[in-house]
């Protein structure tokens, strides 16, 4: 089996219906499928048996929260790579997982996401993605595919509320140096409802990701980081900042003709050795 | 407080009498020196026998390169810090080490700055990992407390990075404490080992980075030290000249306050 895709729930029927028929009219069918619901009280478990059929394996329970009830399908699944797509996220079209399947090579695989109010996440390239852009952000989960054996390795931390994922593809890929892919393809639409985009980063969720930073990179490290990323004075911000901006070749001729006035007076040439 | 100089020879008996020489001639007296010769054929071992009584040990016999020869003079040393004058490299002036120890160094590892020709140059105020990615702490400059050095001695099979190597380990993994002293401590002769194999050296320095941290932070070293992109480049030369990077960063700003006007970004606001 190479894939399996977990769906995890709670209290929300109507995305889950949403969810497992995008996930049941796939043409291809090489793949389980695995929901995971907290005990919802909403009727979302009617919705389950209404397609037990299609569905490889299901478990209706209390459980500890998102990550708890992710790291629970884990264990119950039985693919090389695993899917999370979580209940309102749906998948592209009815033939993405017959075109991704050839595809997966890397431990962590990930695609295109578009969000249901129109936005594309598209995955950073293997060059750009660095500490650095796990200091920033994070990668999209519902349209990535992880090999379980990671996810066995370094499962999720199940006292985070909302980044977990966040957590984990920073730890596996900086720490462990997981191998990493893009798709060109585009997996699923991401319901911008949902948990992690509609509420702010709580505090123990931040110290949990800043523990983990500290893990990987010792202090003097973590130090040249913050440096860098303009969290120590205004200079650095103002260019951090910029290097992002689409407006920096215009900021780059700019700093040019400063350089090119300043050279014009001698005494800076002899003195700096420009 | 004791205070151990070391100074490793082979086969460079002009430079091994500077060097003796601006040892005893220092003003603190509270010195313990350590001449290891690697068996030297020049006559080095006959102006050690000259200096013997300011010598409180030294030995001549073959060793197997720069590094064994320190760990050697490591193993004889009984200071609280140690500090390695190899044969070429003089102290500054006579009264360096009662300025350090008047300091009242309490850190694992003081350093002062180097002067090489007519250059002095700094080792940095803070020490970060971005030091050693670039280069290093100049070690004729540098003290070192000597349990630290006992602990950790110098990697024996590198051949030019070994002193990287411990500084490295033990400032940014072993997070031992530094303090840099503003004032010149040795003066650096040009043309010793690790500076005619630097090839070698980056070779081993490279190596060892990679060993110890993960290639996704190495990437970001590049870019931030040397600059993948123009703009990146752009950055790290301004950076360095801090008039300039003070007028730079001035006319960034004011351009970008103007521009806000219709550019209604968060981020200008913020600045």
């Amino acid at each position: 089996m190479k894939l399996s895709i977990i769906t995890i729930n709670y209290n929300n029927s109507i995305g889950l219906r949403k969810t497992i028929e995008s996930v049941v009219s796939q043409t291809d069918d090489a793949f389980e499928y695995i929901i995971v619901d907290g005990g919802s009280s909403d009727g979302s478990v009617d919705i389950i048996k209404q397609y037990a059929d299609k569905v490889s394996q299901w478990v209706s329970e209390r459980d500890g929260g998102i990550y708890n009830a992710m790291n629970k399908g884990v264990r119950m699944a039985h693919g090389e790579y695993i899917m999370f797509l979580n209940s309102g996220d749906i998948l592209y079209d009815n033939n993405v997982i017959g075109h991704v399947l050839p595809k997966l090579k890397a431990d962590i695989c990930v695609g295109n996401l578009v969000s249901d109010k129109g936005g594309r996440m598209t995955p950073p390239n293997e060059k750009n993605l660095t500490m650095s852009f796990f200091i920033r952000g994070s990668l999209a989960h519902p349209s990535s595919f992880t090999r379980r054996k990671l996810l066995e390795v370094h499962p999720f931390r199940e006292d985070t509320k909302i980044v977990g994922d966040h957590e984990f593809f920073m730890y596996t890929l900086i720490r462990l140096n997981a191998s990493y892919q893009t798709l060109e393809d585009i997996i699923s639409i991401f319901n911008t409802e949902g948990i992690s985009s509609t509420q702010q980063t709580p505090d123990i969720d931040k110290k949990i990701l800043s523990e983990t930073i500290s893990d990987i990179m010792p202090p003097r490290v973590k130090e040249d980081f913050d440096i860098f990323m303009g969290k120590r004075d205004d200079y650095h911000r103002l260019f951090y900042e910029l290097s992002f901006s689409k407006y920096r070749m215009w900021i780059y001729k700019l700093v040019v003709i400063v350089l090119k006035i300043i050279c014009l007076n001698r005494g800076f040439i002899k003195k700096y050795k420009i | 407080m004791i205070i151990s100089v070391i100074t490793i020879n082979y086969n460079n008996s002009t430079g091994l009498r500077k060097t003796i020489q601006s040892v005893i001639a220092q003003t603190y007296n509270n010195i313990e020196y350590i001449v290891i010769d690697g068996g030297s054929t020049d006559g080095s071992k006959s102006i050690i026998e000259e200096y013997e009584k300011d010598i409180d040990f030294w030995v001549s016999e073959p060793d197997g390169g720069i590094y064994p020869a320190m760990n050697k003079g490591t193993s004889h040393a009984h200071g609280d810090y140690c500090i390695y004058m190899n044969s070429g490299d003089t102290f500054y002036s006579k009264d360096v080490l009662q300025k350090v120890v008047d300091s009242n160094p309490k850190e694992d590892i003081v350093c002062g700055d180097l002067c090489i020709g007519d250059n002095i140059i700094p080792n940095p105020d803070e020490v970060t990992m971005k030091v050693f990615y670039r280069s290093t702490l100049y070690h004729q400059a540098t003290f070192i407390r000597t349990s630290l050095i006992k602990a950790y001695p110098y990697d024996e099979s590198m051949r030019s990075a070994a002193d990287w190597k411990f500084l490295m380990h033990s400032l940014i993994f072993h997070d031992a404490s530094y303090r840099h002293i503003s004032m010149p401590i040795a003066i650096f002769e040009t043309g010793g080992l690790s500076d005619s194999n630097s090839s070698i050296g980056r070779k081993e320095v490279e190596e060892e980075l990679q060993r110890c941290l993960p290639k996704r932070i190495l990437e970001d070293y590049r870019d931030y030290c040397y600059g993948v992109t123009p703009f990146r480049q752009m950055m790290n030369k301004v950076e360095v000249i801090p008039p300039v990077r003070k007028i730079i960063y001035n006319t960034n700003r004011i351009v970008l306050k103007v521009l806000n006007m219709w550019l209604h970004t968060k981020w200008i606001k913020d600045l």
